[in-house]
């Protein structure tokens, strides 16, 4: 919004970072880096558990880290979905994404964790589940969207 | 929970939200070009994260103990058919919506709207998997690692 900073910053950046913070964790307070995990603790007044109250200062401060990144970048446009949304409308987009996104928690739930909390944080540690779910995700997610975009003439 | 705890979760919880914005995860066409192998640089930024964090976690496993936690106690689950089947769920996911929890986020305040819908899904989909958990053997995983030690599928 402001332009003050380059998106995107490059991988040897982004990448090496993002490991960083993965040890911080483990080294400061000893916990897998989990995003899913985060989410999940929002739902925890529901199903009538306590969840560490940590995960919801690591939440709110990751939703106030991305916004800063997005205020500080070059402006965007504040509607869409990438090309998806222009190729797909409102009626056939949002049931798809909301399709996928139950697809992410409950798989993520029923895994374990999801690709921070086993494809960095538990891979990084070489923890054999990590590795299996960071791999099938990985495999599964690839061959899925090729043949999506096959089957769809290459809408999707 | 102690201040540094407190403090840490913060500063890496900001960091990492940051880095993934800044990174241009959020960005979903990058995302599917990356998924359909069009452009395979997006790979670079998990596999050099993940090179970093294997290296420092090594670090970490010399020294055997934290910060504010204690001695350091790192994950060694054993694979399972439920890890096979929610990666799997998961991994559909991610090809259906280019998404996923953490990124869903940094497309939402990248002005990709519809990321919403994506985060309302996660929500959803993390509450019925403690809904099917509930009925299949009573109390639900308090966190997704909390499953480690499960045995169910």
């Amino acid at each position: 919004m402001l332009g003050v900073l380059e998106i995107p910053l490059p991988w040897w950046v982004t990448g090496p970072g993002l490991g960083l913070c993965v040890v911080a964790l483990y080294g400061l307070v000893n916990a897998r880096l989990g995003v899913s995990g985060a989410w999940l603790a929002v739902l925890a007044w529901y199903e009538g558990w306590h969840p560490e109250r940590w995960r919801f200062w690591f939440l709110g401060a990751l939703v106030a880290g991305s916004a800063t990144a997005s205020v500080l970048g070059p402006s965007q446009s504040r509607l869409g979905y990438g090309r998806l949304s222009e190729q797909l409308g409102p009626g056939a987009l949002v049931p798809m994404l909301l399709g996928g996104g139950i697809a992410l928690g409950f798989g993520a739930r029923w895994a374990g964790g999801c690709g921070s909390a086993h494809g960095l944080s538990g891979a990084a540690a070489g923890s054999r589940d990590s590795l299996v779910v960071a791999g099938t995700a990985l495999v599964v997610a690839v061959v899925v969207a090729l043949v999506l975009h096959a089957v769809t003439g290459g809408v999707l | 929970m102690k201040p540094g705890v407190r403090a840490s979760a913060v500063v890496v919880g900001f960091a990492f939200g940051f880095l993934v914005s800044a990174g241009g995860l959020g960005d979903v066409d990058r995302v599917r070009e990356a998924l359909l192998l069009q452009d395979l640089s997006l790979y670079l930024v998990p596999v050099s994260a993940l090179a970093v964090a294997a290296v420092g976690v090594a670090l970490l496993r010399r020294r055997g103990r934290t910060r504010y936690a204690g001695p350091l106690v790192l994950p060694s689950g054993r694979p399972a058919a439920r890890h096979v089947y929610g990666a799997s769920l998961f991994g559909v996911g991610v090809a259906v919506s280019a998404s996923s929890p953490a990124l869903s986020i940094a497309m939402v305040s990248g002005g990709q709207a519809y990321g919403l819908v994506v985060l309302a899904g996660v929500l959803v989909g993390l509450r019925l998997r403690g809904r099917v958990e509930q009925q299949l053997v009573g109390p639900v995983s308090t966190e997704p690692e909390a499953l480690t030690h499960w045995r169910r599928t």
